[in-house]
């Protein structure tokens, strides 16, 4: 089975970060009982700018609805999520108040080709955010075309 | 290393967490008694609440698993795909809450292609006292 066989009509596929490779800085996952799943995926020892995680991911050419789920709160960085390199989203999880269950959907993101990574990458910081706290969201890719 | 890599055809999990309204309020409810520590429910309570999610399947014949919660205010609810109903007015009532319900539909025919699921409210058990459907998860198990 090549990657172009696995999905070829589309399937969706969720992501739950729980343990990836990283390639900069330190991902652990810590229990929160507020969160779906009882907890999160973040760079809690490190929390620096350009902290990054993949994960292999393969997606197949298509038409994606693009549901992620995370926590927004005070001290939190931009994370660009991207599939082999391309950056398909920017996120802010800044707020000024903690909030737990932020869902973020983006629709409509067209995938050319088969995809193998997907990378979390911090990437900034609002102006008003006091740290680079970065938790990576679990997603979740639904095919639509 | 934990992902979901999912072959045509093959098994497909969906956590229930997010969806197009078609009528109603729907969110994500934390509860730690439950699968996942959550469900998505509407809020609004009401008879034809609904929501639907895209759904990619190989055609085959699946097992479908459906992961609830009942209590005395719960609605019959109807899970269609692509309008044809394949779980018919499950009732999720019951007179004490209790979490972590599995239906299983058996031997459900499918068709390749992208789909649309939907989740309704259909009525609902004279003894109930609303129209709230609670869900955490739904699977779909290939059997042939």
């Amino acid at each position: 089975m090549t990657l172009h066989d696995v999905q070829k009509d589309g399937t969706n596929v969720d992501l739950i970060p729980i343990d990836g490779d990283a390639v900069a800085g330190t991902w652990d996952f810590a229990v929160n009982a507020n969160q779906i799943f009882n907890g999160y995926y973040m760079n809690l020892a490190t929390h620096a700018n350009n902290d990054q995680v993949t994960f292999p991911l393969v997606l197949g050419k298509g038409t994606y609805d693009v549901s992620m789920i995370y926590i927004t709160s005070s001290n939190r960085a931009k994370l660009d999520v991207a599939l082999d390199g391309n950056t398909i989203i920017n996120l802010d999880q800044y707020s000024a108040i903690s909030t737990f269950n932020v869902i973020h959907r983006e629709s409509a993101v067209v995938i050319r080709h088969p995809t193998k990574t997907i990378s979390f990458t911090v990437n900034g910081k609002n102006a008003a955010s006091s740290d680079y706290y970065a938790g990576c969201p679990y997603m979740s890719f639904r095919r639509v075309a | 290393m934990t992902y979901e890599l999912m072959p045509v055809g093959k098994n497909y999990d969906m956590v229930i967490f997010d969806g197009d309204i078609v009528q109603g309020t729907w969110a994500l409810v934390i509860n730690t008694a439950q699968l996942l520590n959550c469900y998505y429910a509407n809020s609004t309570n009401a008879d034809d609440d609904e929501f639907i999610v895209p759904l990619v399947l190989g055609k085959g014949t699946y097992d479908v698993h459906l992961v609830y919660v009942e209590s005395s205010n719960r609605a019959k609810m109807d899970v269609s795909v692509d309008g044809n109903v394949i779980i018919n007015q499950l009732d999720m009532y019951a007179a004490a809450t209790a979490y972590n319900i599995i239906h299983e539909e058996s031997n459900v025919a499918i068709g390749g292609g992208v789909h649309m699921l939907s989740f309704k409210a259909n009525g609902k058990n004279a003894a109930s006292s609303g129209y709230t459907c609670a869900l955490s998860h739904i699977s779909f198990r290939k059997v042939a």
